[in-house]
């Protein structure tokens, strides 16, 4: 009986889907017309619910992170074979000194290896002549990031220069430019490994330092002057890698997580967290934020202890990846209560190497790489 | 009472939600072809193509924006290191990705144990006028009700009622059989009307 319903309804769902109307489906099995009816209507309001969709700043950003840490990783992969093309021609220096030696001390105990050295020296020949073609990280390539303007006008101050600049989307940008945005305009940078921030209107912010690449230690350092920006960090797996914004009062660190950082004209700083672990730190002092909280430091201050984050649409933008209107910072996450102080109190296990109270370990988003 | 058309043309959702180019099966083959290779430009077509379905696929799994945003990003990671394995052996290359995804949406759930159900994502969505309000948290109540669904039952919910997979999609795509597929298909919407009792009934009458 259920299967035969089940048949039923899905050739209804199937002529329905051409254009049938319910009650020519219930007529031709009238049988069953109470169970199907229900379940036809059900299958009704079950399409007609809304179809969301990503928003064009998510597209746009997740896709250049995502080209981004596709490069990464190629990158990353030839390093790899690099790394076996040396070892390679460490082992053809091994067998070539047996030659040497079978040449200068014929024996017969080194036929063998003599042979072998020289099927390995040719076999090692070939292979390193492809592995020696393969590109190595471009340092160029990895102190660079690229700017893409989601909204308004953006200017630029090349390194050592006092000029301001209007520029233009997707752009790349070395260690030392500063950027801002102009007001009613958001921009996002993508670092070579697939990290993004969001500059807000009205945000000034200098790229400090940006290096890494390959089996290099990724390390992403930004000052950010004045405005509001959205940090989405790729989880760094390297315990010496870290993403770090330093404000005129404050800084934080982190090493793969979703945070949010405000400096008022004051040089007042604010940072949200939405995802992982931030370490914030203000003159001497340092507290751990967990996703869900947020701290306050005041210039020439030391961070407080971290309080929950205001409720949802409080906040007049959201991260990266989330269009107008869309939603603050979710619920607290699973990580234990904040720590505060040098010498972190904070969830074990997810601090970071670099200043006291962050240690190795730290924490990303779920599954990220 | 107004009768109802069921529809789920692709071709009409894809207008719906603004997907104005369309890819035949060779030319997403090429695509993939040359993702295979290690082509990043053609993975990136890859993606911008399957972007929309599978962000709302995952969403409507997990309820949540942010968290859908997330695992998009690493399905595509993954299929992406995936892509060099993928075989043209009958299986579209759309049921492997959804593929990879349903997989990666059930570890999510394993790791994180979350409750399926979020009470204010979907409310982000309805920015419309008032008086569509009513109808909006009526469509919130279903969208509740469908993440409350056994991981499979909503899996076979999503891809046929909000993506307009036909039967033999699905089964590629869950590897099923078609009864099966059918069968649970039916318990499905069984379970939601119960759910949704005296709420969907007046509800569905306004349609």
């Amino acid at each position: 009986m259920q299967a035969k319903l089940s048949k039923v309804l899905d050739d209804c769902l199937v002529r329905l889907s051409k254009g049938e109307t319910i009650d020519a489906c219930l007529t031709q099995y009238p049988q069953l017309r109470q169970q199907l009816q229900s379940l036809l209507y059900t299958a009704v309001s079950v399409s007609h619910i809304p179809k969301v969709s990503p928003s064009d700043e998510f597209r746009k950003a997740s896709k250049l992170r995502l080209m981004a840490r596709l490069r990464d990783k190629s990158i990353q992969a030839r390093v790899v074979k690099s790394g076996q093309a040396t070892a390679l021609a460490d082992r053809l220096g091994v067998a070539w000194r047996i030659i040497v030696v079978a040449i200068t001390q014929p024996s017969k105990k080194v036929a063998i290896p003599v042979t072998i050295a020289l099927l390995l020296a040719l076999g090692g020949g070939l292979l390193l002549s492809g592995a020696f073609r393969l590109p190595s990280p471009s340092p160029a390539l990895v102190s660079q990031c690229t700017l893409s303007i989601l909204s308004g006008s953006v200017a630029t101050q090349s390194p050592g220069s006092n000029v301001w600049e209007e520029t233009q989307d997707g752009i790349t940008l070395e260690a030392g430019t500063r950027v801002k945005t102009a007001p009613q305009s958001q921009a996002l940078l993508t670092f070579f490994e697939g990290t993004t921030i969001k500059l807000e209107p009205n945000t000034d912010i200098t790229i400090e330092r940006v290096e890494g690449g390959g089996a290099q230690p990724t390390e992403i350092v930004l000052k950010q002057w004045l405005g509001k920006t959205w940090s989405r960090v790729v989880r760094m797996l390297d315990p010496g890698s870290h993403y770090k914004i330093e404000t005129p009062s404050a800084y934080a660190l982190v090493r793969g997580t979703l945070f949010m950082t405000e400096v008022d004209e004051t040089g007042s700083t604010t940072v949200q967290v939405t995802e992982g672990l931030v370490a914030v730190g203000g003159q001497n002092l340092e507290v751990n934020v967990p996703a869900g909280y947020e701290t306050t430091v005041e210039a020439g201050a030391n961070p407080p202890q971290p309080t929950p984050i205001e409720p949802p649409g409080q906040s007049d933008a959201g991260p990266p990846g989330v269009g107008p209107g869309g939603q603050g910072p979710p619920g607290q996450s699973d990580a234990g209560p904040p720590g505060v102080g040098p010498g972190g109190q904070g969830p074990p296990g997810q601090s970071d190497a670099g200043p006291p109270g962050v240690g190795p370990g730290g924490q990303g988003p779920p599954g990220q790489d | 009472m107004a009768t109802p058309r069921y529809k789920v043309r692709e071709e009409e959702k894809a207008q719906e939600i603004g997907e104005t180019r369309t890819f035949n099966e060779s030319q997403v083959r090429r695509l993939v072809d040359g993702a295979s290779g290690g082509d990043f430009e053609a993975f990136g077509e890859i993606y911008s193509i399957y972007l929309e379905r599978i962000y709302r696929y995952v969403f409507y799994q997990v309820n949540d924006k942010m968290v859908a945003e997330d695992l998009t990003e690493e399905i595509f990671m993954k299929a992406w290191q995936a892509i060099g394995k993928y075989k043209w052996k009958g299986q579209p290359f759309q049921a492997w990705l959804y593929r990879i995804a349903h997989n990666h949406v059930i570890d999510y759930f394993r790791t994180r144990r979350q409750d399926l159900a979020s009470e204010n994502q979907i409310s982000a969505e309805a920015n419309g006028p008032e008086q569509e309000v009513e109808e909006k948290l009526r469509r919130q109540k279903l969208l509740e009700a469908v993440s409350y669904l056994p991981p499979q039952q909503k899996q076979v919910i999503i891809l046929k009622f909000i993506e307009g997979l036909d039967n033999p999609e699905i089964a590629q795509i869950t590897g099923k059989k078609q009864g099966a597929i059918r069968v649970m298909q039916m318990r499905a919407l069984a379970a939601l009307r119960q759910g949704l009792s005296e709420e969907y009934r007046n509800a569905s009458q306004a349609i």
